[in-house]
């Protein structure tokens, strides 16, 4: 059994997961579709008091559409007016234009009406028009991958929107684009976008076919989306990267990778992704090379404090005391002889505490959120300590901790990252430095298992590929980028000869 | 695939349950020994005494004290066991710094002492290894007025006068190592009383592991440079020459080299070739600095060097001991059966020393004369 | 299995951690003990010898083009020979790798934890083990480069210790004073065994010739770093101190002090642990594709823990040090057996092959 399978069978709706021929999954409905005929649309649409039903007697016509999924204007100069002006052969003539599209499938054209088009019946049958153009929200600067310098639009919740965005920056006929849907009830549209000739064609038929196979009753974000196609949904780590970002979403297109965009979503999922690629931001391209290398560098520093800066000194303080320096020591005691707690649980209760106050803050208004940040400054970073309550070099290693799991750009990476730091605060307050090293080697060979759409999660480190270390560990100049990365596995290696 | 998460659940949970390891030291519950300082007492007994710094709290006041505990067994650990009924806390060696031993007892041998202090995998080989001239015990039981203690107290002093380069860097890794050479005797620093406060009088020489003798504090910079290759310090050069009555110099940088030749069956000769740069800090004396002068007061200061130099290496031969490791350079020239039959003690005696002493001014400080 | 390939650097760094073990920590007292003085020269004549083995195989891979050991075995030799060796070595195997982790972790007691039952530290690197060995070779070699990448930075952390180092105490003898030179050679040679079981690999290497040579460049980082290892020891501490040092390189690295540690030893000793996971790894796994050589039928995650569990039960039994480095010596004979036997045996076969064919 594949692995796609597998994680359908996970998320499966309850139903069996014997048949999932890709025909009759994404559009069955309910009710077994008669002809289509005004009535019968009607009776579909029973009960939606937002419907709109148009009759004009002239031309016995009649329009149903939802008012606030169509452009009012469009629909007026396109569709109403030539209606009413139109005589008998002006309405033939009318209705060979590309726009309208006759149907004779109830099916399609409840779906239709859904998906914003204008439903037309006429005697000579029934027609669709797509006027679709919902209130949507403006392009506006991405609030959780923020970038100082370089463009600053980001997706938004409308997937023609940003399927625009992203046609805008790449202008070729080669960026094709596989139009799916995800969800049974909220039947959200999923575009699988890759650049032909430079994507591998395996990869895209792989991820296709794991979208296709979702079961799923609602598809809500393109986060969502991801763990329902990822190779090791029971893994800590996400497998795919996610971006808010077109010009991320660009390069990675045109590194090879392939791109799905869901609807209703701002998050663009990026397939094959390697782990380090989570540690690299827009930023460091539009920055000088040098300057985009230290900061590369100082988020992989930032990854190794995370992970174990606590968890060592819980390991030191427990078991290992003759590692403190002498300098460290008495300062160390002085604060720790206080603490009625053992290490482990002083960190641990430290450690939540920090995640909390995140939490707050996160959820909190701006206003008040700023607030939690002064009263957690006080209480914990103060107060705790004059109580008694914690030692202060404990303090300095949680907050530590806690500013570079942010260094990490990638919020649900660093997440992660958080989660998998208390393990290790764990095996070392059991069992010191050895069950610190324990921890490691367990996270170590779990992420050498990973694989991204089939592709490593670990390249270049493991397998090695010295090649793309210039652009994983550090950022080098862009003379030297001569190759794409081995992990997309492009067909065409080389960048800057497109081959016919 | 469900089967094995469960069975790893199993498996993590009896981890979980072997629970916590039982060797936890958590810093603050236990005394970690700064200074261990070894006495004499009667019989084969030896009188162990150990400063133990304790952090106390009473309310929102942290306070510092020192716990000096003493007991007189016949080993250390023994000794250790005995006190950790006297301690509140649980007494380990893993912050050991210092370790004091008595020179009578050093006098004596140091090697039943030794073992645990290599055993002992907890002992940090940078302890540093000192002979107390006089009573361990007072030593560190005593209050330091500027000092928190008798542990800091001993231990800067030491380490300032290590850095500096007064005397050659002596740690418990180098005592036990040149303890065990067979071309070299160990060394170590000499601390006694003067006053209310402690000094470092003079190097503590071996004969294996007994207490031979002791450099004086004068000798110190002429000692060293004999040791190692220094690239720091500072000297003072006193005589009665009227031109040469006082001269000290800084940014000491020195260089030397051994080479041993065999003169005759049982008599071997060391040349010791030593080059020394230092700039002038002080000169009290009636020759100008400029370049004739210069030349003549280099040799002056060789010369003088080289002397002080050949009454260390003759006063060390009067000891039989032998800390430079000339030892080491004889037996490197020699092959092995001829060093294994050969007794060094004997050779080392009977040695010739050849001090060729170079003095180069690097400059006259600010003054230009 | 995995279908993708193992690349040959890959190998090289997995020979490299399967040959570097505990022995590493003890070595500089072995060549001490055995050799006499500067015995470090006993490394490079002992990586002679491990180059000439490899060889041995190399030659193996390309007589027997490519194919799995075992073809090359089954095809020219009768089957009721082969079981049996094959049974000896699905028992042997395993109890290496078992072994090594039960020093490893007897000597972690012994330096930090005396007081914790070995057993319950070696249970944690079992689990390691287990779940290092049920990810297939691939994935292990994948895992295994990271491993490399943390431990080598033990390296240029051993040579901030020059300073200390003299060459007056390397002394001109050579070989002076060693109790069993012949001996004090199979030690060390014994501390490069691990590479013997790249004879299994064939089938999962890709599939040029061009691995054969990573798998000396392999053996040649562990010749390089032990050899690091045994000088600087030799010149950092005396002969007759080594000689009287349980684990000289932990005291070594106990002298380094940084800024914000000290006393390092404590966890590069507990950062070997991914070397040890390596090592006992690769034992495992070839144990676990012996025996389905056998027995094909069986799951591979089922023989993993049976011969984990069986192994296990056997190594309760050596309790102190001592005792467990004599376990491991006597497994260590036939070890270094079979990293000649098994090579010559396989060529054997191929000859055998040969003749047949010329015959028909």
């Amino acid at each position: 059994m594949s692995i796609f399978r597998k994680v359908a069978k996970l998320f499966g709706s309850g139903k069996g997961s014997g048949s999932k021929s890709p025909e009759v999954h994404p559009y069955g409905t309910p009710q077994a579709p008669g002809p289509l005929t005004l009535e019968a649309f009607l009776q579909e649409f029973k009960d939606c008091g937002d419907l709109i039903t148009w009759h004009m007697p002239a031309t016995s016509a009649h329009l149903v559409y939802f008012d606030h999924l169509v452009d009012i204007p469009t629909y007026e100069q396109e569709i109403l007016l030539p209606l009413q002006h139109a005589g008998q052969e002006g309405l033939q003539e009318l209705l060979r234009q590309s726009r309208f599209v006759q149907t004779t499938d109830t099916v399609k054209a409840v779906k239709g009406v859904l998906d914003g088009k204008v439903a037309l019946f006429l005697p000579e049958g029934v027609y669709l028009v797509n006027v679709y153009n919902p209130e949507k929200r403006s392009i506006q600067q991405s609030e959780s991958e923020s970038a100082i310098t370089g463009p600053h639009d980001a997706f938004i919740e409308m997937i023609e929107t940003n399927l625009s965005l992203i046609r805008r920056k790449l202008k070729s006929n080669r960026l094709k684009v596989i139009q799916l849907n995800v969800g049974e009830l909220t039947k959200t549209k999923v575009a699988v976008l890759y650049v032909d000739g430079i994507a591998k064609k395996e990869f895209v038929d792989n991820m296709v076919e794991r979208i296709k196979a979702i079961e799923f009753n609602s598809l809500y974000d393109g986060t969502m989306l991801m763990q329902m196609i990822d190779d090791f949904p029971n893994s800590l780590f996400p497998q795919f990267q996610t971006s808010e970002r077109p010009d991320v979403t660009i390069s990675k297109l045109a590194e090879g990778k392939i791109v799905v965009l869901a609807d209703q979503s701002p998050s663009a999922i990026v397939a094959p992704s390697s782990f380090f690629e989570f540690f690299t931001t827009p930023d460091d391209y539009y920055n000088r090379w040098a300057v985009g290398t230290a900061l590369r560098l100082l988020r992989y520093i930032a990854f190794i404090i995370t992970i174990s800066l606590t968890s060592l000194y819980v390991a030191v303080t427990t078991y290992h005391y003759e590692m403190i320096p002498e300098n460290l020591l008495a300062s160390l005691t002085e604060s720790r002889s206080r603490v009625p707690f053992p290490p482990i649980i002083e960190a641990l209760i430290m450690e939540t505490t920090i995640e909390m106050l995140r939490e707050a803050g996160a959820r909190l208004p701006t206003k008040i959120g700023q607030t939690i940040g002064i009263v957690g400054g006080i209480v914990i970073g103060t107060a705790a300590v004059e109580a008694g309550f914690t030692s202060n070099i404990l303090i300095i290693s949680v907050a530590m901790s806690a500013i570079a799991s942010f260094v990490v750009p990638s919020y649900i990476m660093s997440g992660s990252i958080r989660l998998v730091r208390f393990g290790l605060i764990i095996l070392a307050g059991m069992q010191g430095n050895f069950g610190f090293m324990v921890g490691v080697a367990l996270i170590i060979i779990h992420l050498s298992k990973l694989t991204s759409l089939g592709a490593p999660y670990t390249i270049p480190a493991a397998p090695v590929k010295p090649v793309d270390w210039k652009d994983i560990f550090i950022r080098a100049p862009f003379w030297s980028f001569h190759e794409r990365p081995s992990q997309a596995k492009s067909p065409n290696k080389t960048p800057n000869k497109m081959k016919k | 695939m469900h089967k094995r998460t469960a069975g790893l659940f199993v498996l993590a949970l009896t981890l979980l349950l072997t629970g916590c390891n039982q060797d936890q030291n958590i810093l603050e519950r236990i005394g970690y020994i700064r200074i261990g300082a070894f006495d004499p007492a009667e019989g084969q007994d030896i009188r162990l005494t150990i400063n133990v710094p304790l952090t106390i709290n009473e309310g929102q006041n942290t306070k510092r004290l020192t716990e000096v505990l003493t007991v007189e067994a016949r080993g250390s650990k023994e000794a250790r066991n005995m006190l950790q009924n006297q301690s509140s806390r649980k007494l380990v060696s893993g912050q050991l710094r210092t370790i004091l031993f008595n020179r009578e007892l050093a006098a004596q041998g140091l090697t039943p002492y030794l073992d645990t202090l290599i055993r002992d995998p907890s002992i940090s080989k940078r302890a540093e290894m000192v002979i107390a001239d006089g009573s361990a015990q007072e030593m560190i039981s005593k209050d330091y007025s500027g000092h928190p203690g008798a542990d800091q107290y001993i231990d800067q002093l030491l380490r300032k006068e290590f850095e500096m380069q007064h005397v050659p860097h002596i740690l418990l890794h180098q005592f036990i190592r040149d303890y065990y050479d067979d071309g070299k005797d160990p060394m170590a620093p000499l601390l006694s009383q003067q006053g209310a406060s402690l000094a470092l009088s003079g190097i503590a020489l071996f004969q294996n592991d007994k207490y031979a003798g002791k450099i004086e504090r004068a000798e110190f910079p002429y000692f060293t440079m004999l040791y190692q290759n220094q690239n720091k310090g500072e000297f003072t050069i006193n005589t009665d020459d009227p031109s040469l009555k006082s001269i000290t110099f800084s940014a000491i940088k020195s260089k030397r080299k051994i080479k041993v030749k065999k003169i005759r069956e049982g008599k071997y000769a060391a040349d010791i070739n030593i080059r020394i740069e230092g700039g002038v800090l002080e000169y009290i004396g009636n020759l100008d600095l400029t370049k004739p002068d210069r030349k003549k007061l280099e040799g002056l200061i060789g010369e003088y060097v080289t002397k002080r130099i050949e009454q260390i290496l003759a006063k060390l031969q009067r000891y039989r001991t032998d800390p430079v490791g000339i030892g080491q350079h004889v037996r490197n020239s020699m092959t092995y059966s001829v060093w294994k039959e050969s007794d060094w003690n004997e050779l080392y005696a009977n040695m010739e020393f050849r001090v060729h002493t170079r003095f180069i001014l690097k400059n006259f400080g600010n003054r230009y004369d | 299995m995995s279908k993708e390939k193992l690349h040959r650097f890959q190998i090289a760094m997995l020979l490299f951690n399967t040959q570097c073990g505990v022995a590493i920590f003890i070595l500089p007292r072995l060549t001490a003990i055995h050799l006499g003085t500067n015995g470090w020269l006993g490394v490079a004549l002992a990586y002679l010898v491990v180059s000439l083995n490899i060889m041995l195989i190399t030659l193996v891979y390309r007589m027997g083009r490519g194919a799995s050991i075992f073809r090359i075995l089954g095809d020219g030799l009768p089957r009721f020979l082969l079981v049996p060796l094959y049974l000896v070595l699905a028992m042997v195997l395993p109890m290496i790798g078992c072994i090594v982790i039960k020093e490893y972790v007897v000597i972690y007691q012994i330096l930090m934890f005396p007081q914790t039952s070995e057993m319950v530290l070696k249970l944690f690197v079992d689990l390691v083990v287990f779940l290092m060995v049920t990810k297939g070779i691939y994935n292990m070699s994948k895992a295994n480069l990271f491993f490399v990448a943390i431990l080598l930075t033990m390296v240029p952390a051993s040579l901030t210790l020059i300073s200390n180092f003299d060459f007056v105490r390397l002394t001109p003898f050579i070989f002076k004073e060693g109790k069993d030179v012949v001996q004090g050679i199979f030690r060390m040679y014994a501390a490069f065994l691990g590479y013997e079981l790249f004879i299994f690999l064939f089938p999962y290497a890709e599939n040029n010739k061009k691995w054969l040579k990573y798998l000396h460049l392999g053996n040649a980082l562990t010749g390089s770093v032990y050899l690091l290892v045994t000088v600087l020891c030799y010149g950092f501490f005396n002969y007759n101190e080594l000689t009287d040092l349980a684990f000289p390189l932990l005291d070594m690295f106990g002298y380094l002090k940084f800024p914000f540690i000290e006393r390092v030893q404590n966890f590069l000793y507990s950062a070997f642990l991914l070397s040890i996971v390596t090592t006992a790894s690769m034992y495992y796994w070839s144990g676990q594709i012996v025996v389905a050589e056998i027995f094909p039928r069986l799951p591979g995650k089922g023989v993993v823990f049976i011969l984990m569990a069986g192994s296990i039960l056997v190594a309760m039994i050596p309790k102190t040090l001592p005792e467990v480095e004599k376990w491991f010596g006597v497994l260590l004979y036939f070890e270094s057996g079979v990293a000649f036997g098994l090579p010559l045996l396989a060529l054997l076969s191929l000859l055998i092959q040969k003749g047949r064919k010329s015959h028909a």
